[in-house]
């Protein structure tokens, strides 16, 4: 023991976070004092701990990074170093952050103290994938360094020991970090000079240190060795020697430092071992292929077609069971009712109820669709899927994000052009909420199934498929257009968080589904019932007057209805080069309402049932497999319905609301009269 | 440390050629699906394996999809590529396993369907959905995700 008459003590440095307090409480069970360092209001905990039968004082110091004179906490640490001499100082260090650890151990052994590396949290590094040789370690800075996981006190009797031992030890100089020769000469003759002129500062402070500390210009060491007698003529050699360092290698103090930490990294490449097996979090792991430019494009694929099966094939049964509920049951029930007015029968059962049933068949598609992307979205996968496509969206001026309006704009388009919103850019936003609309949602695919099924037979899935692809096409196309013309500007790079993975929370996925699929059953409360009373209206109504329900069971009568007259002048002027029938056509116009309207007005306009609906088709020889997949094209682009309308009025103003409605138009015009002149010049009929 | 590395090992000894086996499995699965796919579209009538492999372009995408990540993790393991190599097998498996509760879903769905519109199924028409490819060769997943999940949580992941 260095102070055989006194209690021993001994004190605790470590960086923040090391683990510190739990040692302290390791070692001296929990009971501390807790007062203030002198003259400063920084906590200073102490407790005592007997070790081999002796009591020991522990003190904690202040968390530091290294022993400079910049920040209090490193002054009161090194004073108390130096002013009180501790018996043992014991230096934690986290194996997860070995490099500053260690900054600060030979810190603290420059300036002599006597040191115990406790080398704690070796189980996070073990997790981490790498181990510490602390016996090498231990060789190379030569002072014990003890491995410790303080939370399960593992390792905390061996330092126990190691204190006891070191307490009675006479502490060693050890030089561990050589500064080279110009700086070591320097150190050596103020080292000198201080031993001379001032041997009473050397009792206190060692030489060595001294001499580092005039040479890095730290001001305390200044002022203590200012006030001395021969203060002046020290301070006088060392700044003449720092000028001549100055010229040779730059600022001395940076020197200094960048050399203490070279030898730090060099001893912690000597005593890390990298395991063979690589420690990695599942989020890591999964991105290294979820985010791969390449290998992560087909497995968003799948996940995208996945989420379509269990859209579409699982939320089958539902399907049926509103069909059966409003079309069959509710439809046959209002039949039965005499006791009303025939109009009023026909304009429950034919109109509203075959109407409204035909959209509310599509509620557990859409519910499920957006069910399955809440659990998507919430598992973190979509926030990869935007990043993913963030190159090829790139190159169309767009930003990744703008992939996330396009797929909920597949299930409706309404919360895809809210979806925009998320878009920072003021440019890429607007773009984004006005190309939203050219995502195929699930609304046109009734008609694609009708048309497609009728005349394409086996080839309808595949033209179903294409027409997927060409809404995609078109989106990035048009959205490059209007980045060029309306909407300049750079695109901003990815700037979106990259969520970690977790399981989706129940909560979160229900709201989300909920919120985006109540837009569509209030679209179907309002705007198609509403619609399906209109239709049924000109319907049973002509020029001649009140036709009555006769009519839409009657071709002939029917043909004198309003939407008659109306759907021979659209078919005779308009749509005359497409080669569609008045039906076609006036179901184009309702479908402007809502998509889906186009199937159930040409149930209405066919007199049959929906289930009917494609044999009618099929035998009327309405569409040739050119005009019906030009058809089916028009569907996709036209017009968005009056609900997506709405929202870009809402999001962006109704200038571009005109714009939306206008442009998709002229394309829907523009395309499918190019695919039936191309398809006529190719010899397709 | 050392035992977790052993475990990690003789982990890798075992799912490696399983891997490789499963993968062409499924590579086969998506080339029988597409072949069917383009018979449907030429109208030719019959078409391979009705019962097991159906003419679907989306299910042939997915196939492909399990096949190319679990081939990938073996290319992946011999270039020492580790990390990527697990990531592709636990995706490979994960994706597989997803297949085949989707094909599971969508089977019980059509029963449930034939319920509601009053069309019963039959017994060897439910379990034809049950044993289709996607849902048989996703049985053999399941237990090795499982086991791969539990450890490489074990042996290498840290969360």
């Amino acid at each position: 023991m260095t102070n055989e008459d006194k209690r021993a003590r001994i004190a605790l440095a470590g960086i923040p976070n090391v683990g510190k307090s739990l040692i302290f409480n390791r070692l001296t069970g929990g009971r501390a004092w807790v007062g203030n360092w002198p003259g400063v209001t920084v906590e200073k905990k102490v407790g005592t701990l007997r070790v081999n039968g002796v009591e020991v004082e522990v003190v904690d110091l202040p968390g530091i990074y290294s022993l400079t004179a910049y920040s209090v906490d490193e002054l009161i640490a090194r004073n108390f170093i130096v002013e009180e001499k501790p018996d043992v100082v014991v230096c934690i260090v986290s194996a997860i952050n070995l490099e500053r650890g260690l900054y600060l151990a030979l810190s603290l052994l420059e300036l002599g103290a006597n040191v115990i590396i406790d080398l704690n949290m070796v189980d996070l590094a073990e997790k981490e994938g790498y181990r510490i040789n602390h016996k090498k370690l231990e060789s190379i800075i030569g002072v014990p360094v003890i491995p410790t996981i303080a939370p399960i006190g593992r390792g905390i009797d061996k330092l126990k020991e190691a204190i006891g031992k070191a307490i009675h030890e006479e502490k060693v100089q050890i030089r561990i970090v050589d500064y080279g020769r110009i700086v070591e000469e320097a150190i050596s003759k103020i080292e000198e000079v201080v031993k001379d002129l001032a041997p009473e500062l050397t009792e206190k402070y060692p030489a060595r240190w001294i001499a580092l500390k005039l040479l890095e210009g730290d001001s305390d060491i200044i002022d203590k060795v200012s006030k001395l007698p021969v203060g002046k003529e020290i301070i006088d050699k060392a700044n003449q020697l720092r000028e001549i360092l100055k010229e040779k290698i730059g600022d001395p103090e940076s020197y200094i430092v960048e050399r203490r930490h070279e030898r730090v990294s060099e001893i912690v490449k000597t005593v890390v071992e990298r395991a063979a097996v690589p420690r990695v979090s599942m989020t890591d792991l999964l991105d290294s292929i979820l985010t791969h430019k390449v290998v992560g494009i087909p497995f968003a694929l799948s996940a995208i077609y996945l989420l379509f099966r269990f859209a579409f094939e699982v939320s089958t049964p539902l399907v049926d069971l509103v069909d059966v509920t409003i079309n069959g049951y509710l439809h046959d029930l209002v039949l039965e009712i005499h006791s009303l007015p025939e109009w009023f029968t026909s304009l429950l059962a034919d109109g509203i109820i075959a109407g409204i049933g035909a959209i509310l068949v599509f509620l557990p598609v859409i519910a499920f669709f957006f069910l399955g992307f809440a659990v998507l979205e919430d598992v973190g996968y979509m926030a990869r899927v935007a990043f993913l496509v963030d190159r090829v969206f790139h190159k169309f001026n767009l930003p990744g994000k703008a992939v996330i309006p396009l797929i909920i704009g597949f299930g409706c388009n309404v919360p895809g052009v809210m979806a925009a919103r998320g878009i920072e850019d003021e440019n890429e936003r607007k773009t984004t909420a006005l190309i939203a609309p050219l995502a195929s949602c699930n609304a046109r695919l009734p008609v694609y199934l009708v048309i497609g099924g009728a005349i394409l037979g086996t080839m309808a899935g595949f033209a179903i498929l294409s027409l997927y692809v060409l809404s995609i096409i078109l989106a990035l196309i048009v959205g490059l257009l209007l980045r060029r013309i309306l909407f300049k500007g750079a695109s901003t790079g990815f700037i979106m968080e990259l969520p970690p993975y977790m399981m989706p929370r129940l909560d979160n996925v229900t709201i989300k589904t909920w919120e985006r699929t109540k837009r569509f059953l209030f679209k179907a409360g309002t705007v198609i019932f509403l619609a399906t009373v209109i239709v049924w209206l000109l319907s049973v109504t002509g020029p001649g007057g009140y036709l009555g329900p006769e009519a839409l069971e009657d071709p002939h009568l029917i043909r004198e209805s309003w939407v008659g007259v109306l759907g021979r002048s659209l078919s005779s002027t308009i749509f005359s080069l497409m080669g569609w029938d008045w039906k076609a056509a006036v179901a184009l116009f309702f479908g402007f309402i809502a998509k889906e309207i186009v199937v159930s007005s040409m149930a209405i306009l066919y007199g049959v049932g929906e289930e009917k609906l494609m044999d009618v088709i099929a035998e009327s020889q309405t569409f040739t497999p050119l005009t019906a997949y030009a058809y089916m094209a028009f569907v996709l682009i036209y017009v968005p319905c009056l609900a997506t309308l709405a929202m870009i009025r809402n999001e962006l103003g109704l200038k571009y609301a005109i714009l939306a409605l206008i442009y998709e138009i002229l394309l829907a015009y523009i395309v499918s009269l190019s695919i039936i002149g191309i398809g006529s010049v190719l010899g397709f009929s | 440390m050392g035992s977790s590395e052993d475990k990690f090992k003789r982990y890798i000894y075992v799912i490696v050629p399983i891997e490789v086996m499963l993968g062409l499995a499924y590579l086969v699965v998506c080339f029988i699906a597409i072949i069917n796919w383009y018979l449907g579209i030429i109208g030719a009538g019959e078409i391979l394996y009705p019962n097991y492999v159906p003419g679907d372009l989306g299910v042939s995408l997915v196939m492909l999809s399990i096949g190319f990540l679990m081939i990938l993790s073996v290319y992946y393991w011999f270039r020492r590529k580790i990390v990527k190599s697990l990531a592709a097998i636990i995706l490979g498996l994960g994706l597989a396993v997803a297949a085949m509760v989707m094909q599971v879903l969508v089977t019980t769905a059509s029963w449930l369907d034939s319920i509601i519109v009053n069309e019963p199924i039959t017994y060897e028409e439910l379990m034809l959905g049950f044993l289709r490819a996607d849902a048989l060769l996703g049985y053999i997943a399941l237990p090795l995700l499982y086991v791969s999940l539990r450890i490489l949580k074990k042996t290498i992941i840290t969360q």
